[in-house]
């Protein structure tokens, strides 16, 4: 098509239109249909804040057509209309008021019972606007930072002159708009203005603009969101100008939503900007002097402005129609205005302008709070003169420039409002709603709110809020107690899901050295805290053999990894673990869990002593990043000197384990790796394949193992060396899955599988890691504490039968069918040939020897600790 | 259709005498709750909830309107099914349409670790007799075919906890529905009435409360308050382990129904579900910082909405109609205090963090037998605020943290 295919009609396009002003030129009046009544609806504020123009442009739904700039080719569907806005089957429906009071949802459906569950499916289908479009995935859009000294937010005069005085001051300056200049405004003086001073500030450097770049939220910072096209622009100024300015009242009268009714700075953009003539007769409602300067641009565009309706007092001497002294106080009409009734008259008419009180545009002021914000022009006026609406944008933004200041907001008092009509667009809210709901209890505007859903549409109060207070003030003048004010929130405008995200990061995804190397070798991937690991290669079970039996290689380079140093390294140390630290000599390491102050173990892993008081610590994978602000919470706690220094990231480590892992390494190192030179739980500094290597010697795995840490740059030429080496022991690489097995069969726990936020080391069998006779560390007291009762639940090993298949890891523990625990750790061990695991089991059955139910299945609680190995032999090899 | 074509009274606005019997201070659903079942139960009316706002200004009407009692603990369990029971008679016992809303709830695991949590609650749950089970990728699938099931995404759905009697229904409708109860029962509503202090005699028994509006004579004082439960606990001089965390959510603009199900993601700390009006109601896990600071941020937003878009890609160009935030008066076991506190006559019902509205019903049940006999209901005894001196803890981290 060659201009905007609307519903399969073709409609021309002119430059610098909108959706609306295409769709209006080529006869469109009905834009949408109200979301209760299916009530037509035509174009009203023309400036992006009520729900009448909300159509489906592209699969995008509730795009406002009056703000979006048309384009050939566009799909252009309205919305909650069947089969079409123009003959709304469901219009039915606005005859049926008296089967739809206030606060129908909560009054209907009730009995009996079975009825709601059958209405609701229609009901919810009743609902919404627009369809959603299946197969639209979200776009990687790209996020700007902008850190100018002041934003200003609207390109009126005011914003524009605040630009133009806090650049003069020296600042840098980012001024942005939701349209371009003067796009709303018609010629005329202020239109002059804007052109003028919209060249002044394209002349200025310091001035960065950004047109068509609505302002969505304010936030703590100062942190302003703001839509450019594809970007999305976080903003963050030192000082902001909010001169967003301010718009006509919405005014309530009976039948005010009537296609045809328009506010008139809408009206006027329509005729003098987009060139559309928005009626043929119309009445002017003046309650400001500005509302009579749109004349001209009607009469331009060829309307015939038959009356003006004027308020009391406004000079209206230069008006050379009839002037009518008044209100309006109903629109006739069945699809679109025929007449409006004003102080007594009907007079025909197919267009109302309703030029009423200038209100300003509060939402953004609302949402600065305690932030460096100064407000200027209409935004913090009523209705300001040109003249003062410049002065007030110079002295903002001098006030701007001269540095953060807070700025205090006080609501806007309510207005007046009529007795009849729609105080609420979006959800076809009426004053008689209002009035009986009041009635029945809900007097403020917060349960008025949520009662009727005035202001929880689409416009989110920008037209109806200021009308609710009035209602409710006038119903209620001793409204004393309770806030007679809705809570105003960002969105300010609305921004789309995946605008939101634009730039955000997600989903860190921490990879060591070898992750190419594991992927090439049929490694398969699985999270583990930020980290991905290698879960198998394919053969968990041959992973699990090579190690029991040969020997096997994993890459542990994902171990929390820290140097602690500094004259109170050791004390430091003593009061973070629960076991002995000085007594270490250098060589030597020793396991350690790390408990909370409650006792409660949150990790676990080695403590190397390096001498000179220096050691180096490993704790888990998921641990490292939480634990890094932890050490150094309580280093700050104690007044130690201490470093803590995290080197997870640049140092990896490998772990060789199986009998052959000594013969293999020995055939890469000269360092002697005998048992009596190297014996277990010692560490030792040592060159594998040419790479340092600090290796400890641990028995996570229970085989004879190395455990070798080095710089992360030698990760590949490491592991190489490994693999080449163990080939004449058929080496294997072996994942988590394989690890799990084999520290099962050990009886080692898991930190957060095994144990929850309520294990403390007695409930886990665990006592021998704690030395209470220390002076303190850090879970102290509460264990002792714990220590003067029995505990619920206990850890305990199980063992099942030959032949019986393994429960899931999660099953439950019964006794007589009643729950008694639960599964951790589950495997199926394959050098014993039966199941085995670690559960949660309540005291009265924990004991060793006692008959369980695991998942099922008959098992027995295990007497030792360690089902494989008990004595440790092999891992002291 | 009773009561459609006939106006209605809810409540009116009632003088604020000297004394009550009860006070209830916090006039949100468990508030309302408890005076209602005082008058229905007990016979109690002369009560007076004290709100300072509105009614169900706080934690009542910002919160995600789920009810479920797929808990972890027996103890949990017990009392949310008992609410489940209430609530599924509410709307007929009140005549008021809660518009309860049997969507179905899933919990999502996406890791090895997640699915051996839910797994565990699904075994935990069945044997207690809820409905409740681990279901697989096919499965889920079929269920909800709106989800993004794609192995292709950083966090692929590997099983979900399915819960099908978990719903939603009309928040405000719950804490209006028990006001009007109580109301016609003779209970007066007070909002706009802060309470400044709590007041007690030489022997150290609350006999009162003072007001904005003046002092007020107690028989029984109940603080129902949530978020300001430290504040109101401070007056009574009762120390409680509480931290007040921001809890955030926002709605989309309303669009026709797409999906059906209540969507929770253990791993990606998200939550969605579509309402009746249509929109699209997402949240996030309680933020990690402790204030009382009610603003909203822009970096909820990018989180929660990174993460809805991984399980409802399609959902990307909605646009966000509105944010906000609640409070939620965090428990270090993640289960709620209730019942006595040490001071004799003033009874708290808090600690309820993100679990508090789908305990409304039971609530407002059990603490009006508190008040009415002064003595613990069994059902909230494992609640007991000493639990945390004997370390006796009722943990449901793994069930309530974020599975709203």
């Amino acid at each position: 098509m060659a201009g905007i295919d609307f519903e399969g009609t073709d409609v021309p396009v002119q430059q610098g239109d909108t959706i609306a002003a295409a769709l209006y030129r080529s006869g469109t009046r009905i834009f949408s249909r109200s979301f209760k009544y299916h009530r037509p609806r035509g174009l009203y504020c023309v400036s992006g804040d009520c729900p009448n123009c909300l159509v489906t442009v592209d699969g995008e739904v509730n795009v406002r057509a009056c703000e979006c700039a048309a384009r050939a080719g566009q799909k252009v569907t309205r919305q909650n209309a069947w089969p079409s806005a123009d003959r709304d089957a469901l219009a039915v429906i606005d005859k049926l008021h008296w089967a739809l009071p206030v606060g129908f949802y909560y009054k209907a459906g009730i009995k009996p019972k079975f009825a709601w569950p059958m209405v609701e499916p229609m009901i919810r289908k009743m609902a919404g606007l627009g369809f959603v479009d299946h197969h639209d995935a979200p776009r990687h859009l790209e996020r700007v930072n902008w850190h100018p000294d002041v934003l200003v937010v609207g390109a009126g005069v005011a914003g524009l002159e605040a630009a133009l005085a806090a650049a003069g001051a020296g600042s840098t300056v980012m001024l942005i708009d939701e349209t371009t200049p003067g796009a709303r405004v018609a010629s005329g003086p202020t239109r002059a203005a804007i052109d003028r001073l919209t060249a002044a500030v394209a002349a200025v450097p310091a001035i960065t603009t950004s047109w068509n770049t609505p302002a969505t939220g304010l936030f703590e910072g100062p942190l302003l969101i703001a839509v450019s096209g594809d970007e999305t622009f976080h903003i963050h100024p030192q000082a902001i100008v909010l001169a967003c300015g301010g718009r006509e009242i919405h005014r309530v009268f009976t039948d005010n939503d009537l296609p045809g009714v328009m506010l008139a700075r809408g009206a006027a953009r329509l005729a003098g900007v987009h060139g559309v003539r928005p009626g043929a007769r119309a009445v002017v409602w003046a309650e400001q002097p500005e509302a009579l300067e749109h004349i001209a641009a009607l009469t331009a565009a060829g309307v015939e402005v038959v009356a003006v309706v004027a308020a009391e007092g406004l000079d209206t001497s230069a008006v050379t129609c009839e002037v009518i002294r008044g209100e309006v106080t109903a629109a006739k009409g069945r699809k679109r205005v025929s007449a409006i009734v004003a102080a007594g008259r009907t007079i025909a008419c197919d267009l109302l302008a309703v030029g009423s009180e200038i209100q300003p545009n509060e939402h953004l002021v609302r949402l600065a709070y305690d932030l460096p914000v100064v407000v200027a022009g209409d935004a913090a006026g009523h209705g300001l003169t040109l003249d003062d609406a410049m002065a007030s944008g110079r002295a903002a933004g001098e006030r701007a420039a001269a540095g953060p200041e807070l700025y205090a907001v006080s609501p806007a008092t309510p207005r007046t409002c009529g007795a009849n009509g729609y105080v609420c667009l979006c959800e076809d809210v009426s004053v008689k709603d209002l009035e009986v709901a009041i009635d029945e209890g809900f007097e403020s505007a917060e349960l008025l709110k949520r009662y009727t859903t005035v202001t929880m549409g689409p416009c989110q109060g920008r037209v109806c809020a200021d009308q609710l207070r009035a209602v409710a003030a006038r119903k209620n003048p001793d409204l004393h107690r309770v806030a007679n004010a809705t809570t105003l929130r960002p969105p300010v405008r609305p921004i789309t899901l995946e605008q939101a995200i634009a730039g955000a990061p997600h989903h860190m995804e921490r990879h060591t050295a070898l992750t190419a190397k594991h992927l090439s070798i049929g490694g398969t991937m699985m999270w583990a805290g930020p980290w991905k690991r290698v879960e198998a290669y394919g053969d968990v079970q041959a992973e699990y053999r090579a190690v029991r039996e040969r020997v096997g290689l994993i890459d542990v380079g994902t171990l929390g990894k820290f140097l602690v140093a500094g004259p109170d390294a050791t004390e430091f140390l003593e009061r973070i673990y629960p076991m002995r630290v000085a007594d270490l000599e250098a060589g030597r390491l020793r396991y350690g869990l790390l408990l909370e102050e409650g006792g409660v173990i949150i990790d676990d892993g080695t403590v190397c002593a390096l001498g000179d008081g220096r050691y180096y610590l490993t704790v888990t994978t998921t641990g490292a990043e939480r634990l890094e602000s932890w050490m150094g919470d309580w280093a700050e706690a104690w007044g130690h000197d201490v470093y803590v220094v995290n080197q997870t990231a640049s140092l990896g480590a490998l772990n060789v384990a199986g009998p052959q892992a000594r013969a293999l390494l020995q055939k890469l190192s000269d360092d002697p790796l005998d048992r009596e030179s190297f014996p277990y739980i010692r560490h030792r500094q040592i060159t594998v394949a040419g790479v340092e290597c600090l290796a400890m010697r641990l028995g996570f795995v229970g085989e004879l193992a190395y455990e070798l840490h080095f710089p992360a740059s030698q990760s590949a030429k490491l592991w190489d060396a490994i693999i080449a080496a163990g080939a004449e022991w058929d080496i294997r690489p072996f994942g988590l899955m394989a690890q799990r097995l084999l520290r099962l069969e050990k009886g080692h726990i898991i930190i957060a599988q095994d144990t929850d936020f309520e294990t403390t080391p007695w409930k886990v069998g665990m006592q021998w890691a704690v030395k209470l006779d220390k002076d303190d560390f850090v879970g102290k007291a509460a264990l002792e504490r714990h220590l003067k009762r029995d505990d619920r639940e206990l850890l305990v090993p199980w063992t099942m039968g030959a032949g019986t298949a393994c429960p899931p890891e999660g099953a439950t523990v019964t006794m007589n069918g009643n729950l008694a625990g639960r599964v951790t750790s589950a495997w199926h061990s394959p050098t014993l040939g039966h199941p085995i695991g670690l559960a949660w089991v309540k005291r009265a059955y924990a004991a060793a020897g006692s008959s369980i139910t695991v998942g099922g299945s008959p098992a027995t609680v295990f007497s030792g600790h360690a089902f494989y190995d008990p004595e440790g032999e092999k891992l002291r090899a | 259709m009773s009561g459609l074509f006939r106006g209605r009274t809810w409540w009116k606005r009632s003088e604020l005498k000297k004394s009550y019997d009860v006070v209830i201070i916090g006039g949100g659903g468990h508030g309302m709750g408890t005076a209602y079942y005082l008058a229905k139960n007990f016979g109690i009316t002369n009560v007076a909830v004290l709100e300072k706002n509105y009614i169900g200004a706080g934690g009542t009407g910002r919160n995600t309107t789920i009810i479920r009692s797929n808990y972890r603990t027996p103890e949990g369990i017990r009392f949310y099914e008992r609410s489940m029971e209430l609530f599924r008679g509410l709307s007929q016992e009140l005549d008021i349409n809660m518009m309860l809303s049997k969507l179905g709830h899933f919990t999502l695991a996406h890791t090895d670790s997640s699915v051996r949590v839910q797994r565990e609650r699904g075994e935990t749950n069945r044997l207690l007799g809820v409905d409740s089970k681990l279901i697989g990728r096919e499965e889920i699938a079929d269920l909800c075919p709106e989800l993004n099931m794609s192995m292709d995404v950083a966090y692929p759905i590997q099983a979900a906890l399915y819960h099908p009697p978990g719903s939603v229904l009309r928040h405000d409708a719950v804490v209006w529905g028990y006001a009007t109860g109580a109301y016609h029962k003779g209970v007066h509503i007070h909002q706009g009435v802060e309470v400044t202090g709590i007041r007690k005699d030489a022997s150290g028994k609350c006999i009162g409360v003072d007001t904005s509006e003046g002092p007020i004579d107690a028989g029984v004082v109940v603080s129902a308050v949530a978020g300001w439960t430290t504040q109101v606990c401070d007056m009574a001089g009762v120390r409680t382990p509480i931290t007040n965390h921001p809890l955030q959510a926002f709605v989309t603009e309303p669009v026709k129904p797409m999906l059906h199900k209540i969507l929770v993601s253990a791993n990606l700390h998200v939550y969605v579900s579509q309402t009746d009006r249509g929109e699209f109601l997402i949240g996030s896990e309680i933020e990690p910082y402790t204030t009382y600071n009610l603003r909203s941020t822009f970096s909820f937003v990018q989180h929660s909405v990174a993460n809805a878009l991984d399980l409802v890609p399609q959902l990307a160009r909605l646009k966000m109609m509105r944010q906000w935030t609640g409070y939620c008066d965090m428990t270090p076991d993640y289960s709620p205090i209730m019942g006595e506190t040490g001071v004799e006559n003033f009874y708290l019902d808090a600690g309820w963090g993100t679990w508090g509205f789908k305990a409304t019903a039971v609530c407002g049940e059990t603490m009006a037998q508190m008040a009415a006999t002064g003595k613990t209901p069994e059902l909230i005894a494992p609640f007991r605020l000493s639990r945390f001196a004997d370390e006796q803890m009722v943990p449901e981290k793994a069930a309530a943290s974020v599975s709203h």
